[in-house]
């Protein structure tokens, strides 16, 4: 079963703002995964003939593969966010209030 | 003018307006197409610094105005008075010739219809004064109150944001053992018909100002204690201290008051004006003009904010 990315806290680096001030946000946040989806293709040959059947089926191995994840944040209809640094577990954005 | 001659934890003498904003943190896996989220809150005060202002005379010359603006100023609020109606307009008053920055607070004492043509016409900022100071002006606080209303609603009706009703409150009739009524609370108007509850307020005559200022003194508290809990702003729109004292005193006196009127709740104060004239040649305790430079800075340092 894919997971999932969860945002795990978000915080300023101040209770409040006067107008003008930069406003920067810090997201923690966890990777989404996934499996890998493999498919398989059966085939039935007739040697005499040389028609074939085909049959696609896929199935998953549960190998959990950790993908990349976007962060982003928005406080529609106020402000334009720039993302300034993300480690893949912590993402910075900042804004002007 | 008046006929006659006022804790918490300390603020700045300003206005809060705080305004809540929600935060949506977006985590998304592209693929998969499954995402995370979560909100938080942060504010953003857009504190507005009071009204601080004067009038720079007895008259409504913008002269005298202008030499108090560069003196004392720079003010940003000036009261005008008509004795008997309003003008059809505001265009062409005395008023709109005052620098833009400047907020009128225009006085007019007789009750009129065209008051709707004048608000109509209003393009800045605006406080209108029906009979200012009616303390004592009227057999009944009750009938003040119905005249006063019944202007608030021709004003209203013309929908203008930019005009403000307000009730300015004289203060000698507010004095111990002054005018009955107004002790009474009957000249106060229904904070419905209101949109800020103001207070002219002086050294009283042949009397010294009192040593805690405000705070103690009768004639601003007996007033206040029938507006500050109404939920509508205050203000001062005329103030003065005599030169009774050294100049040291009266700079003392008007540090000693923006400390006390930093103590109301946040948001309450929305205007002081000093009355910068002075009304008598003789008594004293009616020069309110003041031009030494500490006085001048400490006014100076009201309207920065800084004091």
């Amino acid at each position: 079963m894919p997971q999932a990315p969860t945002v795990t806290s978000v915080t300023f680096d101040q209770p409040s703002y006067q107008p003008g001030q930069l406003i920067t946000a810090t997201m923690t946040y966890t990777k989404g995964k996934s499996d890998l989806v493999n498919t398989l293709t059966g085939t039935a040959t007739d040697p005499v003939t040389g028609l074939s059947g085909h049959l696609d089926q896929t199935f998953t191995i549960a190998n959990q593969i950790t993908d990349t994840t976007t962060p982003s944040v928005s406080d529609p209809p106020a402000r334009t966010w720039t993302k300034v640094s993300d480690t893949g577990l912590v993402a910075v954005f900042t804004a002007t209030a | 003018m008046d006929k006659g001659v006022g804790h918490r934890p300390g603020r700045r003498l300003h206005r809060d307006r705080v305004t809540s904003f929600t935060l949506t943190a977006t985590a998304t896996d592209p693929i998969t197409g499954l995402s995370g989220s979560r909100q938080a809150t942060f504010t953003v005060n857009n504190a507005v610094a009071p009204l601080i202002g004067a009038r720079g005379g007895n008259t409504n010359s913008l002269a005298l105005f202008n030499t108090a603006n560069a003196t004392i100023g720079p003010l940003n609020c000036s009261k005008i008075f008509y004795s008997t109606i309003l003008p059809a307009a505001f265009p062409g008053s005395v008023e709109s010739t005052y620098p833009a920055a400047v907020t009128p607070v225009v006085c007019y004492k007789t009750m009129n219809t065209n008051v709707q043509s004048y608000v109509a016409s209003v393009t800045r900022p605006l406080w209108l004064v029906y009979h200012q100071e009616p303390e004592g002006d009227y057999a009944t606080g009750a009938q003040f109150v119905s005249e006063f209303m019944s202007q608030a609603v021709l004003i209203r009706q013309m929908n203008n944001p930019l005009v403000k009703v307000v009730y300015c409150a004289a203060g000698y009739p507010y004095r111990t053992g002054g005018d009955a009524q107004a002790l009474a609370g009957n000249y106060i108007v229904p904070a419905s018909s209101v949109d800020v509850y103001a207070k002219d307020v002086y050294q009283d005559k042949g009397a010294i100002y009192p040593s805690l200022g405000l705070s103690n003194y009768p004639i601003f508290q007996n007033w206040l204690a029938f507006v500050e809990g109404k939920g509508k702003p205050l203000a001062i729109t005329e103030y003065g201290i005599g030169s009774t004292g050294t100049t040291t005193d009266r700079q003392q006196r008007i540090a000693l008051d923006c400390g006390y009127l930093r103590t109301l709740p946040p948001g309450q104060l929305a205007m002081w004006q000093y009355w910068w004239a002075n009304q008598s040649p003789t008594d004293v305790t009616q020069q309110y003009q003041f031009t030494d430079v500490p006085t001048i800075s400490t006014w100076r340092a009201v309207i920065s904010g800084s004091l």
